[in-house]
């Protein structure tokens, strides 16, 4: 099935119930069977008036206790910034799934390009932290909308599913697991009032205060205390915010992000992709290994938080670091940082920007680092 | 609960007043006077004229921004 | 103070959040006040409700002020998380709390599709004709000819209707009272909270601070006594010419009719979804 369409169902399986959108290729079909499957799951499919406002109602769903997804593209993804300021602030669980597309603006609405990477770490104002995650196959794209799910219920947070035109419009084969047989995790509800009382900023994440419970919650994006209660002019309450939703995340960059390791024990040269160039890359790591190049693939599955310990222990060994992306080096300067001293890296983008990097044109620049 | 013969006794909150006036001019029965004394937030607080003309119409109750005065009891309550 | 001596409407008031911060003579207490009134005297179960607010003061009229779930969200956008909330639990009464500029401006296209859809979200739009929170810029609201802080030689554009513009939406419940009219509003908001469909309740307020002192009324109880004067009853307006209306402020309940309400819908979707193949 396409990548898209394997979403769709991957999140209706991880339990969303509520899914807002806004049309926006390469997105589409990920609407198009959400607007089919959830109303049988007894689930909402609506359409908004914009990007804003299915961002915004996902959020207001989400208060209610229910899991609920939106996506779009690098227009709409600019759109929704500060709405997912919003959700970071109020610690409120939510997907996004941005099928990136060639831009900046308009661009090409159904070319493959790896730029909204910076952005889904820093799309939206302020000081923050975010989860994001790098689907590279139809398979992916269930298991990964999945694992979103799991992370936004399990630490209180939006979470970006980073897809690609590529990735999403791709047709393979998807494995859809037994009914029942899926871990899947849910938010924590408080348990009293007095527990409710206390809904935001916790370190181990705080019982989400669900409306309707007679909980009186009070949810604002102003800054506040674990209480929930404005804290409008104390510089100390933001501090402890910002420093909390880090705390939130980053310890748990290992569980949180992961990678992938392909031929990588005894290689000299690796290649680090993500998202579809991954596949181009693993085409080519293959074909050098035939050509006696020890070559292999890491594939950070995990964009955000970077899991910076994983990629450094797994590069440990490498002499040349080759980071192959669309864009012109948006995970490379993360990349770069870790890659130990003796190595060398270097930053690879397609021949053209906006289309999926060629096998040969790849396999060229490895042989040549190889020689 | 109402009782028809009970007086109304117009109850003020200084310490939620800001002192805007509306109650004593919307009083139709113009038994509201801006008090002489400054509350401790620093605002002249209304003050009861003539209790005794009170017809708890509740028009102070109802137009006060701050919830700051109110009549318990007299003739007209609103239901609890 | 004894328990008797508490205001009657002190169990919907969140502990700590008196005095609120609205400014001396804010019509935004009054508003306040009247929702509260209108709770209590319908007697809705305060774990059914969700005041969601936008960015400005009116958005403080809920938060933090009324002890019930809330939220406070970002600029312009409450209704469209509204949309969510009453999707997401159908049986939560949920009432928005926004102002001219965060519903009119920023705010203006979820207004206007929230009235088409008839979602079942009510929504309160204080019209204080300022941007009042920001410092008195000139809103969509604000009457020709009025120097604000961004137009001190004199505001050009035409100022919105806004009662008009929801009716032109499809909005199925829409009135407009000012704070002067207490009692009226209280009705209103009774009849937006009781129905099923969407509702707007526009409430002309006096910002005597920021919109006031720029037109020479800078004290709240002038301000109120001139909603007063120039309050026109619908019925009345009706017979009126353009040129008798002018800078007066129609007042009453414009539209109230019955039409099917989202959430019902999807309800009813819902059943109906697994029988149809598609």
């Amino acid at each position: 099935m396409q990548g898209n369409e394997a979403c769709a169902l991957g999140a209706v399986a991880a339990g969303c119930r509520f899914f807002a959108f806004y049309p926006i290729t390469p997105a589409g079909e990920i609407a198009e069977k959400m607007a089919r499957v959830l109303p049988k799951a007894r689930g909402v499919y609506i359409q908004m008036e914009d990007e804003i406002a299915a961002i915004g109602s996902i959020i207001g769903a989400s208060w209610t206790g229910l899991k609920a997804m939106t996506a779009t593209s690098g227009p709409g993804f600019s759109l929704m910034q500060e709405n997912i300021g919003y959700a970071v602030m109020t610690e409120a669980p939510c997907v996004i799934v941005d099928v990136q597309r060639a831009g900046p603006s308009t661009g090409i609405v159904s070319a493959p390009m790896q730029g909204d990477v910076v952005q889904a770490r820093h799309g939206s104002h302020g000081e923050y932290d975010i989860i994001a995650l790098a689907p590279s196959s139809a398979q992916e794209m269930f298991d990964i909308t999945i694992r979103a799910f799991n992370l936004a219920e399990e630490y209180r947070t939006p979470v970006i599913v980073l897809a690609d035109e590529t990735v999403a419009h791709m047709r393979e084969e998807v494995v859809i697991p037994e009914e029942g047989s899926l871990t899947i995790i849910n938010r924590k509800i408080p348990s009293s009032t007095e527990e409710a009382s206390r809904g935001f900023l916790s370190p181990s994440v705080a019982p989400m205060p669900i409306f309707g419970m007679g909980f009186a919650a009070h949810v604002t994006g102003s800054s506040h205390d674990e209480y929930g209660k404005r804290q409008a002019s104390a510089p100390e309450a933001i501090d402890k915010i910002v420093r909390t939703i880090n705390e939130k995340i980053r310890p748990h960059t290992k569980e949180i992000s992961t990678i992938e390791k392909v031929m990588l024990d005894d290689a000299d040269i690796v290649v680090v992709a993500y998202g579809s160039c991954a596949r181009t890359a693993e085409h080519v790591v293959k074909e050098a290994r035939d050509r006696g190049v020890r070559v292999g693939l890491l594939r950070p599955i995990g964009l955000w938080p970077f899991p910076a310990e994983a990629m450094q222990e797994a590069l440990k060994r490498a002499r040349r670091v080759i980071v192959l992306e669309n864009n012109l080096g948006q995970l490379f300067p993360e990349v770069e940082r870790i890659v130990p001293e003796s190595a060398e890296t270097m930053f690879l983008p397609p021949q053209t920007l906006g289309t999926l990097p060629r096998p040969d044109y790849v396999l060229g620049h490895v042989m040549t680092e190889a020689s | 609960m109402t009782s028809a013969i009970e007086t109304p006794k117009i109850v003020i909150v200084e310490d939620l007043c800001k002192g805007c006036g509306i109650c004593i001019e919307f009083c139709p029965a113009k038994i509201l006077k801006v008090g002489s004394r400054m509350t401790k937030k620093g605002v002249f607080a209304p003050e009861v004229i003539d209790p005794s003309k009170c017809t708890a119409c509740r028009i102070c109750q109802y137009y006060c921004p701050d919830l700051a005065i109110f009549v318990v009891g007299g003739s007209k309550v609103s239901r609890s | 103070m004894s328990a008797q001596m508490a205001h009657p409407l002190s169990n919907y008031i969140r502990k700590g959040a008196q005095p609120h911060t609205h400014c001396s003579g804010c019509g935004n207490g009054i508003i306040a006040q009247s929702f509260l009134r209108t709770l209590h005297e319908i007697g809705i179960d305060r774990k059914k409700i969700v005041c969601v607010a936008g960015i400005g003061c009116s958005g403080w009229i809920p938060s933090p002020f009324f002890d019930v779930d809330t939220l406070h969200v970002t600029h312009g956008r409450p209704i469209a998380f509204a949309t969510g909330v009453k999707l997401g639990k159908p049986d939560l009464e949920v009432v928005v709390f926004t102002g001219d500029g965060d519903a009119s401006a920023i705010g203006g296209n979820h207004l206007i599709h929230a009235a088409r859809r008839n979602i079942g979200v009510k929504v309160i739009c204080v019209n204080n004709m300022i941007y009042g929170m920001t410092g008195g810029e000139v809103a969509p609201t604000t009457p020709r000819g009025i120097r604000t802080t961004t137009t001190p030689f004199g505001n050009l554009e035409r100022p919105f209707d806004l009662s008009k513009l929801v009716i032109a939406a499809g909005g199925t419940y829409v009135a407009r009272w000012t704070t002067y009219h207490v009692a009226r509003l209280v009705a209103s908001m009774k009849k937006a909270l009781v129905r099923k469909g969407f509702a707007f309740v526009e409430v002309l307020s006096q910002c005597p601070v920021h919109y006031g002192r720029r037109i020479g009324i800078s004290n709240p109880v002038e301000m109120m006594r001139w909603f007063q004067k120039q309050s026109v009853p619908v019925e009345r307006a009706r017979e009126m010419s353009e040129q008798e209306l002018a800078g007066k402020f129609v007042v009453g309940e414009f539209v109230n009719i019955d039409a099917p309400e989202l959430s019902q819908l999807y309800a009813e979707l819902f059943e109906t979804a697994n029988r149809e193949s598609n």
